[in-house]
């Protein structure tokens, strides 16, 4: 097959990929939203005044979350997600809801470090000077310090939604693994096609790699949006 | 209590680890009065002023403000005299002497110890629900001014009255502007501190703590970062404030600010008071040497 039929069948199936790259995009978005939460109330529990038990135990808590996940691989992790969320789904219809919780549990774990992280590299007089004014520590950790705090890790951050939308690639994978079902994923998507068309595999390949090349440099552009608008007030 | 006293310091004392820090400061501020820490440095003199409005938190003795304890701890030092009894009687037990003086002794400071635990414990509690209130009138400046780098100069005056419910956000606004206008920065309130110099950073820090209208103002060593040029801006301001009746208590390096201004001058090393006087005689006739030295090496 030459190269022009080869494009114009990647053409023909430009629908059917777009869809996929929806999907592969839904899966990171809301992992990232979930994992930006998580990594939010993580972090709180270390950074806290360790004042009481509660705390304390949420502390703990945190460190045995952010060792065990960033201590295990992605893969491994969603194949055990795979085993316990959907035998307690039964096979229900979770196609979507196991790959999302799954990487933003993971996410949230990262998420945890970098923002812990960007707090602690906010000027402790920062705290003091709300402390001393009466404020309350939540007050002046949410007006004062996250504030803050968030300009400094715009860039990990970016960073860390950037691997997650490429990391999303491998549900395709674990799927047929696990129980021959597929998350119609960009790459799954591909797959699929070049299944049915071998002679056009290599092609698809390539197309997946120039539409996550491109998701890649769109949201750089976003970072780079965002970090100018932050600068603009001070700097 | 003489209603005249605001702030009164019984035997503080402060460790950080092993380190002794201060080692038993004793201070009475009346309402008015300008009060000067000098010394050299690692003394413990921020030390100490942190631990007035509990930034730090003090190791044993007392802090009374506005008539309540802020601050009360003598069960830790009782704790350590009972450690020490026991090893006493754990030697003179080795030796067969009697210790029936020392067993007496002890139960004495186990039960001292009892009533300590008691009375601390309800003071903590009324304190962890006040600590916020007790910070609200007690202004602090800090050495290196610490303005809320997210927020225009406006909005750094106004947060916290705000927040706390003290003012409507149209009254913080009409004080914010006019304490401005009267350390001559009312044309820089939609600035944020990234523009500002070192010296209007410190008269906004300033102004931050006078919104919330305290019944004291501490300042941490305020002038030290300041190029030599802005120093003076900043001595105005405080000049000004002390004329006006604010009590101050002002940890500064500036002899001349502490001769002018202060009613007393405190001199700390080495964790306490050694000398405390007049302006006059302090620089007149200091009687503690180490104060005689530390003054013929910055005068």
């Amino acid at each position: 097959m030459d190269l022009k039929a080869q494009l114009d069948y990647v053409i023909s199936v430009r629908g059917p990929l777009l869809q996929g790259l929806g999907i592969s995009l839904l899966i990171a978005l809301v992992a990232v939203v979930i994992g930006f939460v998580i990594g939010v109330l993580l972090s709180m529990a270390k950074i806290a005044p360790k004042t009481n038990l509660i705390i304390k135990i949420l502390d703990k808590f945190a460190d045995l979350y952010i060792t065990v996940i960033r201590g295990t691989p992605m893969l491994v992790q969603l194949l055990i997600m795979y085993g316990v969320i959907l035998v307690s789904f039964k096979y229900s219809d979770t196609n979507l809801l196991v790959p999302i919780i799954s990487f933003g549990i993971n996410s949230g774990a990262y998420m945890a470090e970098i923002i812990r992280s960007g707090i602690n590299s906010i000027d402790k007089g920062q705290m003091e000077a709300g402390r001393s004014l009466g404020l309350s520590w939540s007050t002046t950790m949410f007006k004062i310090v996250i504030p803050q705090a968030i300009k400094v890790v715009i860039p990990t951050i970016f960073n860390e939604i950037i691997i997650l939308v490429k990391e999303t690639s491998v549900v395709c994978y674990i799927l047929l693994r696990v129980n021959g079902k597929q998350v119609w994923d960009l790459l799954g998507v591909a797959e699929n096609l070049g299944l049915g068309k071998p002679a056009c595999y290599m092609a698809l390949i390539f197309t997946v790699a120039i539409m996550y090349l491109i998701v890649v440099i769109l949201l750089t552009l976003i970072q780079k949006l965002i970090e100018r608008r932050l600068s603009k007030n001070e700097r | 209590m003489n209603d005249n006293v605001l702030i009164s310091v019984k035997n503080l004392n402060k460790y950080f680890d092993k380190n002794h820090v201060l080692k038993g400061i004793d201070l009475e501020v009346k309402k008015g009065d300008v009060i000067a820490i000098i010394g050299p440095s690692g003394c413990g003199k921020s030390t100490f002023l942190r631990c007035l409005n509990l930034l730090e938190t003090s190791s044993s003795g007392e802090i009374v403000f506005n008539d309540s304890h802020v601050f009360k701890n003598y069960s830790s030092v009782t704790k350590q005299q009972i450690k020490e009894i026991n090893a006493l009687i754990i030697t003179a037990k080795k030796h067969g002497e009697d210790v029936s003086a020392l067993l007496e002794e002890l139960t004495k400071l186990k039960s001292k110890y009892k009533e300590q635990i008691k009375e601390e414990k309800i003071i903590n509690k009324t304190v962890a629900k006040t600590l916020n209130k007790h910070r609200e009138k007690i202004g602090m400046v800090f050495q290196q001014f610490n303005l809320f780098n997210n927020l225009s100069v406006l909005k750094n005056i106004t947060l916290a009255p705000v927040k706390l419910k003290l003012m409507t956000e149209e009254q913080a606004k009409s004080k914010a502007l006019e304490l401005l206008k009267k350390v001559g920065l009312e044309d820089r309130a939609n600035d944020y501190p990234s523009q500002l110099s070192g010296g209007m950073k410190q008269r906004v820090a300033i102004v931050r703590a006078l919104a919330m209208e305290p019944d004291v103002m501490l300042f941490d060593e305020p002038t030290s970062a300041l190029d030599p040029e802005m120093v003076g801006e900043v001595l105005k301001v405080m000049t000004d404030l002390a004329n006006e009746g604010m009590t101050m208590v002002v940890v500064t390096h500036e002899m001349g600010f502490a001769k002018e201004v202060a009613s007393r001058i405190l001199f700390v090393d080495e964790g306490l008071i050694k000398e405390e006087n007049s302006p006059k005689e302090f620089f007149e006739n200091p009687k503690n040497e180490r104060l005689k030295e530390f003054l013929s090496k910055v005068l």
